[in-house]
């Protein structure tokens, strides 16, 4: 008989460099399980910048609009992560660009949909973050859709209109309801939530403790 | 009439969010983003929500 299930949620926005490390982290943590595959990984959605232009522009110049005064504040902390990437074996490119997601979440909704929206996530955020993909351009989100084996008619039709957008708002929404105080924000089984990245040996503690706690409750109810 | 919203301050209730310190974050409301400091490991059997029963 197999283990019960665990779903295990993960808030995150498409240029937030904590969401591709931590992202990274969880699926390593669940894959060191033996029971790795009684773990349903599901991507939520969550713009941290919903106001963010459409019209791509650099990091820099992204956080001197924002917050005003001297960008070597964030281009210090963006070489502490890619030096901290690095070491994991992440390719973390400083040329990134940033701009609004929404459309790129609509994506991943309608990849959610379709049961592909982590290899849809997954594919774009690491070929974003290794320089080889502007998700900016319908071209490059069609080119990746496809690659996982989603309908690329279909993608450019959802990126045509406004399709998935009430989910992408709906999943932010739900986000801060649940109390989101960090960006990534893994919810495990609806038990407990993980704010911002943690280590993976934190991520494998948790994951123990709700799959045994799920065993328990599941063995509690069998009886 | 019940709104399906109102179920999410049940859910919340139930969640816990483990007082854990991470790595680095982005901020939700500024979306600015943060690295921790060095010396701020972070030890989930020190987290009391998840040894609390």
């Amino acid at each position: 008989m197999g283990e019960s299930p665990v779903l295990v949620e993960l808030w995150s926005d498409l240029g937030c460099p904590w969401c591709y490390v931590g992202k990274h982290r969880l699926q390593e943590a669940i894959a060191r399980r033996p029971d790795s595959e009684r773990f349903e990984l599901r991507v939520r959605c969550f713009e941290l910048n919903p106001d963010a232009p459409r019209e791509p522009e650099t990091i820099a110049s992204a956080f001197i609009r924002s917050h005003g005064g001297d960008a070597s504040v964030v281009l210090d902390a963006e070489k502490r992560i890619q030096a901290l990437a690095d070491g994991e074996g992440l390719p973390f490119s400083l040329d990134r660009l940033n701009a609004n997601t929404f459309d790129f979440h609509r994506v991943v909704r309608y990849a959610d949909s379709q049961g592909l929206g982590v290899e849809f996530f997954s594919a774009v955020q690491d070929a974003f973050f290794a320089g080889e993909l502007n998700p900016f351009e319908a071209g490059a989100l069609v080119g990746a859709a496809q690659r996982v084996g989603l309908d690329a008619d279909r993608v450019r039709e959802v990126l045509d209109g406004e399709e998935f957008g009430v989910d992408v708002r709906a999943d932010r929404a739900e986000g801060s309801s649940l109390g989101i105080t960090g960006v990534p924000f893994v919810v495990f089984d609806r038990r407990f939530a993980a704010p911002g990245a943690q280590s993976i040996e934190v991520y494998e503690q948790v994951l123990a403790e709700v799959a045994s706690r799920a065993t328990a409750e599941a063995a509690g109810g069998a009886s | 009439v019940t709104a399906p919203a109102e179920n999410a301050p049940a859910v919340r209730a139930a969640l816990q969010v483990l007082a854990l310190e991470p790595d680095g974050w982005c901020d939700p409301v500024t979306g600015a983003c943060h690295v921790s400091e060095p010396a701020n490991t972070s030890d989930v059997a020190n987290a009391e929500p998840v040894s609390s029963s």
